[in-house]
């Protein structure tokens, strides 16, 4: 079905360039992810330091590249950096009494970030009908949907099992629906 | 309207949508396509929501990739990526933050004993006191004393509190002479090794180091099953 060899294969040769010494290779890594990352990072609550949040994920993986054991994508490894980022980001932001916590109703989907861009009527809809959705039904929603990944991915970056991410994404399949259908 | 029930096309149309197929899964997904509306209804759906939802928030990728690159080197380099790592905002590793933990353990402790043995010290000591009368420290006191009498004297007031008695040693501990002897700074590694010894010993130590251990977040997979409910 999902057929990403051609992608897996350029990540790794991209990485064995930059483990050579080639900041290029490091360079078009980045440029290759980071947008996947900036918009899971919206998708599941990060609202402010996402270009941060994006950095720090990729400094973390190219400085414990020893760590990656290759059984994953590199890209999903990324996912489950930057996933953990933004969930430390907002434990840290819970815990500071001047700050306001976000909680994971407000998780939303940072969409509300993205002033300027023009939707269509039926885009805005399906917006509203995927913030709707449940924090976890959201981020499977988004990794399957606009990623592209598969469930054992999902489960992968989660933490969880390829049945779970399965039942998450039709529950979430069928609340859409049935928001575009009301 | 219901799902279809062909479910094995209904799971390759998210890849579909992205173009992920096979040359012949995408003829085999186009052929279904042809014949089920549900299935064409739901793909639609998926293509719209790609386009909604892949709206980039705003970041400069080439902002990022240059300080990824200054703030990381190749593996060639360890030394820079592990500065590198020290640089980045990023959550200081467990190890580290355990030392750390103890090291604020030991200088907390160390304060703590050193308001304690200035109280003790400066009330064993005369006092000089400039209205004549002299203070003498309850007597029979087995710990350093807490309050004092007042006793009028002709030239000073002098405060006198008993030796302390031998129930009432207090341990000579390296955080002891720490207290006594100068700052932590001074100390050697070994003794350092022996104040936070000392300082566990007296229950001074911070709980169960297993209770902080913290998932290693770029090993893929690895403690986070618990993040469902993270989210």
């Amino acid at each position: 079905m999902t057929n990403p060899t051609e992608d897996l294969a350029s990540d790794a040769t991209l990485l064995l360039r930059w483990r050579s010494g080639d900041e290029r290779a490091a360079t078009e890594l980045v440029e290759r992810h980071a947008p996947s990352l900036a918009r899971f990072a919206a998708s599941i609550g990060a609202r402010t330091d996402i270009e941060e949040l994006v950095q720090d994920t990729f400094v973390r993986a190219f400085g414990s590249l020893d760590g990656f054991r290759g059984d994953s994508t590199l890209r999903t490894w990324l996912f489950t950096i930057l996933r953990r980022l933004v969930l430390d980001q907002r434990r840290a932001r819970a815990r500071r009494p001047v700050s306001v916590p976000v909680a994971d109703d407000d998780a939303v989907t940072g969409f509300d970030a993205l002033d300027g861009m023009v939707a269509t009527e039926t885009e805005q809809k399906v917006r509203d009908a995927v913030a709707g959705l449940t924090p976890t039904q959201r981020e499977v929603f988004t990794l399957r949907v606009t990623e592209g990944l598969s469930y054992k991915e999902i489960a992968d970056v989660a933490g969880t099992t390829e049945g779970a991410a399965r039942v998450h994404y039709h529950n979430a399949m069928r609340a859409v629906k049935e928001f575009l259908d009301g | 309207m219901a799902d279809c029930s062909n479910v094995e096309i209904r799971e390759m149309l998210p890849e579909r949508a992205g173009g992920a197929l096979s040359a012949a899964d995408t003829a085999r997904v186009d052929s279904h396509l042809g014949t089920c509306t549900r299935c064409r209804a739901e793909l639609a759906m998926i293509q719209t929501a790609r386009r909604a939802l892949r709206v980039l928030p705003a970041i400069d990728v080439a902002r990022i990739a240059s300080a990824v690159v200054s703030a990381t080197a190749a593996p060639s380099r360890p030394q820079l990526v592990a500065s590198a790592m020290r640089a980045a905002p990023s959550p200081v590793p467990t190890r580290l933050r355990w030392v750390g933990w103890k090291a604020a353990a030991a200088i907390a402790m160390a304060a703590a004993g050193a308001g304690t043995f200035a109280t003790w010290r400066s009330a064993n000591e005369p006092v000089a006191v400039p209205n004549g009368v002299e203070v003498v420290a309850r007597a029979g006191q087995s710990s350093p004393p807490t309050s004092a009498t007042v006793i009028p004297h002709q030239d000073t007031m002098t405060a006198r509190v008993p030796a302390m008695t031998a129930s009432s040693p207090r341990p000579r501990t390296a955080a002891a002479e720490l207290v006594i002897g100068g700052a932590l700074s001074d100390l050697s590694d070994g003794d350092l090794e022996t104040l936070l010894g000392d300082l566990g010993d007296q229950g001074a130590v911070a709980p169960d180091a297993a209770s902080f251990e913290e998932p290693d977040v770029t090993e893929p997979g690895v403690g986070i099953s618990a993040a469902w409910e993270g989210l």
